[in-house]
């Protein structure tokens, strides 16, 4: 039975045996993106028991002073610089580096290739869970494990794995047959991000897009909506997104989204607008008036109507 | 700044992504138009900060980072957007996205929409 088997595959369990497996060179390790650390430490903390407090207290210290993110590697060697940690065996797998006998063999003897010691050095070296900016980046567990993970530990945010388990939990999706997801299922999930994932676990089956631009490729799916596949800038991921009709061309979608409308130049005052996301930044010269401040919501959606019939 | 795992090299490295998009390159001159009714911008004023927009499922952030001085402004139109002033320029940070200087000026700040069947704000 190999050292990972013995514990509880339950999330905040497994947590605390790692923490207690602080104190053992061999214990696979937890690295978290230093922007996250706070957060984690006080999720930690409130984890924290009489006999882990110890190894809690290690944790933080090293998150705290480490101002990057390490591999495992380094972040062992900080904690054998600080002496929080005991010192590894020796550079050779165990086999004491000061020793003659150390010294005589080197690492190209075959003494330590495919010894125990060798075998023991390369699952250290091991990420099991890697908390950063994108969440688990990697990790050897089961999605449904992963998901309470993160029930556990919010601070970790959303990742591939837990989107893909997300996907599996998700309501719609849970007795899907694993059949290709049409536009028209698409549609009903309701967040962009899971759409992403929902697209990437099950594959989507596409007509052929009826226009392409800079921005991306246009879809009908029926008299109403179109879709457009389009890439966030800042991200570099490309997103599926529901645009009226109206638009025929994926970046006249875009803009849509935004509540922006090409007109023709010198109609209006070029400007600049800088997209960060979900979110458009538009510039201006003054604030918008009071016309537009006090106009009730009916009346904008019935001129963003007109808008649209003459685009 | 985004980050993936480099399996080979066993470590993590930053990706970088064109940093800002420029509306020159690709609008010309534009008009606004009011979203949808109950498009639910909300500029949010901390301390330090302003934010544009929180994810649903995500927790990330779009925020920008006025600093302690109280001088930027935020007004809020209709709901369906936000005017700020900033003073000087100001970084806009997110958790996922790449960080973007923000020029110094008014400006209007919208959520993405889309449209299946009904409109609603784009999620993450």
């Amino acid at each position: 039975m190999s050292r990972l088997e013995q514990f509880p595959t339950g999330t905040l369990d497994y947590v605390k045996n790692v923490l207690e497996w602080a104190q053992d060179p061999y214990a696979p390790r937890i690295m978290v993106d230093p922007r996250y650390a706070d957060k984690f430490i006080a999720e930690l903390r409130a984890s924290v028991t009489k006999h882990t407090k110890n190894a809690v207290d290690t944790w933080v210290e090293l998150l705290k002073d480490d101002s990057l993110i390490r591999r495992p590697r380094d972040l062992l060697r900080a904690a054998e610089e600080r002496h929080v940690l005991p010192t590894r065996p020796g550079r050779f797998g165990g086999f004491p580096l000061n020793s003659v006998r150390s010294f005589m063999h080197g690492p190209q003897s075959t003494f330590w290739f495919g010894s125990q010691y060798a075998t023991e050095w390369r699952q250290r070296g091991r990420v099991h869970i890697l908390v950063s900016a994108n969440g688990v980046m990697q990790c050897q567990k089961k999605p449904e494990q992963v998901v309470e993970l993160y029930e556990r530990f919010p601070s970790a945010s959303l990742t591939q794995e837990w989107l893909v388990a997300a996907c599996r939990k998700h309501p719609d999706l849970k007795s899907h047959s694993g059949k290709k997801i049409t536009l028209k299922t698409l549609g009903r999930v309701p967040n962009a991000e899971l759409r992403r994932c929902v697209v990437q676990v099950y594959g989507l089956s596409l007509p052929k897009p009826e226009q392409k631009d800079d921005y991306g490729e246009l879809y009908i799916l029926d008299n109403a909506v179109h879709v457009i596949h389009v890439t966030c800038p800042s991200t570099g991921r490309k997103y599926f997104l529901g645009v009226p009709a109206a638009c025929s061309t994926a970046r006249e979608g875009v803009l849509w989204s935004f509540g922006l409308r090409e007109v023709e130049s010198g109609v209006q005052v070029s400007g600049t607008w800088i997209r960060h996301g979900d979110v458009g930044l538009i510039k201006t010269d003054k604030l918008p008036g009071e016309q537009h401040r006090r106009r009730p919501p009916d009346e904008l959606a019935a001129t963003e109507f007109k808008l649209l019939e003459q685009a | 700044m985004k980050y993936i795992w480099d399996k080979q090299r066993e470590e993590v490295v930053p990706v970088l992504w064109p940093a800002i998009i420029n509306g020159e390159r690709y609008v010309s001159a534009f008009d606004i138009y009011p979203l949808f009714p109950g498009a639910g911008m909300k500029a949010t004023r901390r301390k330090g900060s302003i934010v544009l927009a929180k994810g649903e499922l995500t927790g990330h952030a779009h925020t920008l980072e006025v600093g302690t001085e109280e001088i930027s402004t935020v007004e809020e139109f209709n709901g369906d957007i936000a005017a700020i002033v900033l003073p000087k320029p100001t970084p806009l940070v997110h958790q996922e996205h790449a960080t973007v200087e923000i020029p110094e000026g008014i400006w209007l700040v919208r959520r993405q929409r889309e449209f299946w069947g009904q409109e609603r704000r784009v999620a993450d």
